[in-house]
C-alpha cells in the first residue's frame, strides 16, 4: 500500500496540477487497475477562473460504497491555482484523469506542472525510473533512527515535518539522488516532461543504473 | 530378604506353573510323550500326528524285528523342598533338585517267527502286549545360552527313577535305567527359554542360574 | 503362591524406565490458548530422558529429576491498533519554483493486523509419582506406571526466555510495516507488556503440564496368549494363557517391583 509508483495513488501520496487557464475542468477518478478506459463520465469539475493567486486547494478522495468519490466533487479556483489530491487508508490505489482548457491530464502519466509526493515508510535503498520511457531515474536512500532513544527520536519527529524536492525536466532528475529518513516526503515536481511515471525500478524489472 | 538379592531382576516359576507349561508342552506336542514302530501298538492317542514312529528292533530270524511302543504320561514335577508326600528309596529330593511322576506304558507286540507283525500287512497276527508302570524319578535344571545376551533356555535331566516292587531286582535295575534313559530323552525336548520362565517380565541377561529351592525354579539376571 | 513372580530392583528399575523413556518417544499436542490478552494457537512436542527410580511400598515409583525436552511453537495475531497508539505525519510544507509553496495534508498510519510466530525450545526437570496399572485389553496384558498428581514444573526462566523471544520475533514481523521504524521500540514493548510473564506462563503451563500428568511408562506387555516356545515344523507352537496379573512395591531388605502372574495351559 505505499509502493513507490506514481501511477497508482495511496494515502502516503499526493498528486498536484498546476491549473494556468480559465475554464472548465471535468474529470473522473479511477482505481488503478482500470487506467484505461474510454473517458465517457467525468463527474467532478474545477471551474478556473481568470486571476492569477497560486493558492492551493485539497480535494480528499475516498470510497462511497464501490465508488471513488471527490470531496469537494465541484471546486472553484482562480488560474494559477494548484490543486492537490489526496485519500486515507482505507482509499484503494486510484488515478486521477480530467480534461479542460489546456487539455487532457492523467495522474499516471505526469506533465508539465504537476506533482507527485510519496512518504516513504521502510528504509533501503530506492532505485525508481520512468516505467514510460525508461530514460529517466533517480535513487531515494531511506534510512532510519533508533526511536527507543530520546535524542535520536526527538531528531526523527522534527525530521518529518521536513521534505525534500526533486525537480524533473525532461529525463534529467534534480538531484537524481536524495537521502532521506523513514517517514519524511519527498515532492517530485514536474516542471517539463511529455508523460512520465515515479515508479520503483524492481516494478519494472530495471534497474536506474 | 529381597527376591533379586545381589541381582537386578528375579524370576520364580513355581511348580505349579512349572507343571501348567508341561502340560502345554505336552499337549501341544504329544508325540514327545508316545513312541512306537508301528500303526499295530494302539492308542490312546488314535491321531497318528500323535506319535513318534521308529523303526522296530531289529533280530535275525524275526522279519520285520520286535515291534514294540513306550508311552509317559505327561510328568508332575515338584521343587525342592518336597511337597509330593515323600519319595520312594533311595531317591530323596535334595536341594537343588526336582522330583517328577508320571507312569510309562511299555507295549511288545507279541507273535511268532511266521506272524511277526509287519506293517504292511497289519492282519498279521501279533499281539499287543501292555505293561503300566508308575515311576518316580529325581533331576536337575541347566542353562543352555545363544550367545545373544538375555536368550537362552531352561533344560530338564533325568539323574534317577524308581519302580517300586520290580523282582528280581536285576530286572528292576535294568528296566530303571531302560526307562530313565527314555524319560531323559523325552524331557530333553522341553526347552524353556528364560522369558517364558519370567512369563514375559523385564528382559533380562542371565547371571545366576536355574537355581531350585523353596518350591520354584529361579533365575537371577539384570537388566539388558 | 502365584506360578510366576518376577521382580526387579530399584537399580533394574531405572533402567527399565529409561528403555521406556525411549520407547515413548516424541509426544505431541496441539490447541489454542490465552497469551495474556491474545489468543495463541500452538503445537508442541515433548520427550522424557533421565530421572532415578524410587521404589515405595505398597504402590509408588517416584521418579526424581525426570527431564522433559520440549519445543513450543505459537502463533497469536492481533490489530496493531490496539497496541500501539494512532500515528499520523505531519504537514509538510515545500517551495517548488514554478508551482509555488506545496503542502500535504496530514498522513494518519492504519496499523494492520499482524500475525506473530514465536517458536520455543528448552527443558524442564520434575519429581513424580507412578502408580503401577494393570490392564487386560485386547487381548493384551500391560503394566504401566501411571502418573499420579500433578507435579510442579518450574517453568519460570522458560517463560522469561519466551517473552524475548516473542520480543525478537515482534520486531521481525512488524520491521516491514511502513512507518513501523517510529514506534518500533514503543510497539515492541507495548506487546510483550501487554503478554508479560504471567501470560506467557498462563499458556506455557496448560501446554507443558498435560504432557507430564498424562504420562505413563509402559514397563509389560504381553498378549494373554503367551507363547513358550515357538513353532518348529512339524511341531505347533506351544501357548499358555496368562490369566491374572498384579503389580506393587514390596520392600524387605530392597524395594522392588513385583509382578504376580498365573497362567494356564
Amino acid at each position: 500500500m505505499s509502493t513507490l509508483d506514481s501511477r497508482s495513488l495511496t494515502y502516503v501520496n499526493t498528486f498536484g496540477r498546476r491549473f494556468g487557464e480559465p475554464g472548465e475542468v471535468r474529470y473522473r477518478l479511477v482505481t488503478a487497475a482500470v487506467v484505461c478506459q474510454p473517458a465517457i463520465d467525468l463527474p467532478f469539475t474545477i471551474e478556473v477562473a481568470k486571476g492569477k493567486r497560486g493558492k492551493q486547494h485539497d480535494v480528499n478522495v475516498h470510497l462511497e460504497g464501490d465508488r471513488l468519490v471527490a470531496e469537494p466533487p465541484k471546486l472553484s479556483i482562480a488560474a494559477g491555482d494548484l490543486v492537490l489530491w489526496h485519500s486515507v487508508a482505507s482509499t484503494p490505489g486510484y488515478a486521477v484523469q480530467g480534461e479542460g482548457e489546456q487539455g487532457r491530464f492523467d495522474s499516471s502519466s505526469l506533465t508539465s506542472e504537476t506533482l507527485y509526493t510519496h512518504a516513504f515508510g521502510v528504509p533501503g535503498d530506492f532505485e525508481w525510473t520512468d516505467a514510460i520511457h525508461g530514460s529517466l531515474s533517480g535513487v531515494v536512500k531511506v534510512t532510519s533512527l533508533d526511536s527507543g532513544d530520546p535524542k535520536q527520536c526527538r531528531e526523527w519527529m522534527e525530521a518529518l515535518a521536513h521534505g525534500t524536492v526533486v525537480v524533473i525536466e525532461g529525463d534529467r532528475a534534480d538531484p537524481p539522488e536524495v537521502s532521506v529518513l523513514a517517514g519524511q516526503t519527498v515532492f517530485f515536481a514536474v516542471a517539463a516532461a511529455e508523460g512520465i511515471t515515479i515508479t520503483d525500478a524492481r516494478l519494472v524489472g530495471r534497474s536506474a543504473s | 530378604m529381597s527376591l533379586t538379592e545381589t541381582e537386578e531382576v528375579h524370576a520364580g516359576l513355581n511348580e505349579s506353573g512349572a507343571n501348567d507349561l508341561l502340560t502345554a508342552v505336552f499337549t501341544a506336542r504329544p508325540r514327545l510323550l508316545n513312541y512306537r514302530s508301528s500303526l499295530l501298538v494302539p492308542g490312546p492317542p488314535a491321531a497318528t500326528a500323535a506319535w513318534t514312529t521308529m523303526a522296530a528292533i531289529p533280530f535275525p530270524g524275526l522279519p520285520g524285528g520286535v515291534g514294540w511302543g513306550v508311552q509317559f504320561s505327561i510328568p508332575v514335577i515338584d521343587f525342592h523342598p518336597d511337597s509330593s508326600g515323600g519319595l520312594p528309596p533311595p531317591l530323596a529330593l535334595g536341594a537343588r533338585k526336582f522330583s517328577l511322576r508320571t507312569t510309562v506304558t511299555l507295549t511288545l507286540l507279541c507273535g511268532t517267527r511266521r506272524g511277526q507283525h509287519d506293517p504292511d500287512h497289519p492282519s498279521a497276527a501279533v499281539t499287543p502286549l501292555r505293561a503300566k508302570l508308575e515311576l518316580v524319578g529325581i533331576g536337575h535344571t541347566n542353562a543352555v545360552y545363544f550367545g545373544t545376551p538375555g536368550q537362552g533356555e531352561v533344560t530338564f535331566d533325568v539323574d534317577a527313577v524308581e519302580i517300586v516292587d520290580i523282582k528280581p531286582d536285576e530286572l528292576e535295575t535294568l528296566l530303571e535305567c531302560l526307562i530313565r534313559m527314555l524319560l531323559d530323552a523325552a524331557l530333553g525336548a522341553v526347552r524353556l527359554p528364560f522369558h517364558a520362565v519370567s512369563a514375559g517380565a523385564f528382559a533380562f541377561a542371565l547371571v545366576r542360574g536355574p537355581e531350585i529351592e523353596d518350591d520354584q525354579l529361579k533365575l537371577y539376571g539384570n537388566v539388558l | 503362591m502365584s506360578d510366576v513372580i518376577a521382580a526387579i530392583d530399584e537399580g533394574g528399575a531405572n533402567d527399565l524406565v529409561q528403555d521406556a523413556e525411549g520407547a515413548l518417544g516424541t509426544l505431541s499436542d496441539s490447541g489454542s490458548g490465552s497469551l495474556g490478552p491474545f489468543t495463541a494457537t500452538w503445537s508442541a512436542s515433548a520427550t522424557f530422558s533421565g530421572g532415578t527410580a524410587d521404589l515405595i511400598a505398597p504402590n509408588t515409583i517416584r521418579l526424581t529429576d525426570v527431564r522433559m525436552d520440549y519445543t513450543v511453537s505459537f502463533s497469536f495475531s492481533f490489530d496493531l491498533s490496539s497496541i500501539i497508539p494512532d500515528f499520523c505525519l505531519p504537514q509538510v510544507c515545500v517551495d517548488i519554483p514554478f508551482i509555488g509553496r506545496v503542502c500535504t495534508p496530514r498522513i494518519c498510519i492504519n496499523w494492520p493486523t499482524v500475525t506473530i510466530p514465536v517458536s520455543h525450545s528448552s527443558f524442564v526437570k520434575f519429581t513424580a509419582d507412578f502408580n503401577p496399572s494393570v490392564t487386560l485389553v485386547g487381548g493384551v496384558w500391560k503394566v504401566d506406571l501411571v502418573a499420579a498428581g500433578v507435579p510442579f514444573l518450574q517453568l519460570g526462566p522458560a517463560a522469561a526466555a519466551i517473552i524475548t523471544a516473542i520480543g525478537a520475533a515482534a520486531a521481525l514481523v512488524l520491521l516491514p510495516i511502513p512507518f513501523i521504524g517510529l514506534v518500533l521500540a514503543i510497539a515492541v514493548a507495548a506487546i510483550t507488556a501487554a503478554i508479560s510473564i504471567a501470560g506467557v506462563l498462563g499458556l506455557l503451563g496448560p501446554i507443558l503440564s498435560p504432557f507430564v500428568t498424562g504420562l505413563s511408562f509402559t514397563v509389560y506387555e504381553q498378549s494373554q496368549v503367551f507363547e513358550v516356545m515357538p513353532a518348529v515344523a512339524p511341531d505347533a507352537a506351544v501357548n499358555v494363557i496368562l490369566t491374572a496379573i498384579t503389580a506393587a512395591v514390596v520392600s524387605t531388605d530392597e524395594d522392588e517391583l513385583v509382578l504376580n502372574i498365573d497362567l494356564s495351559p
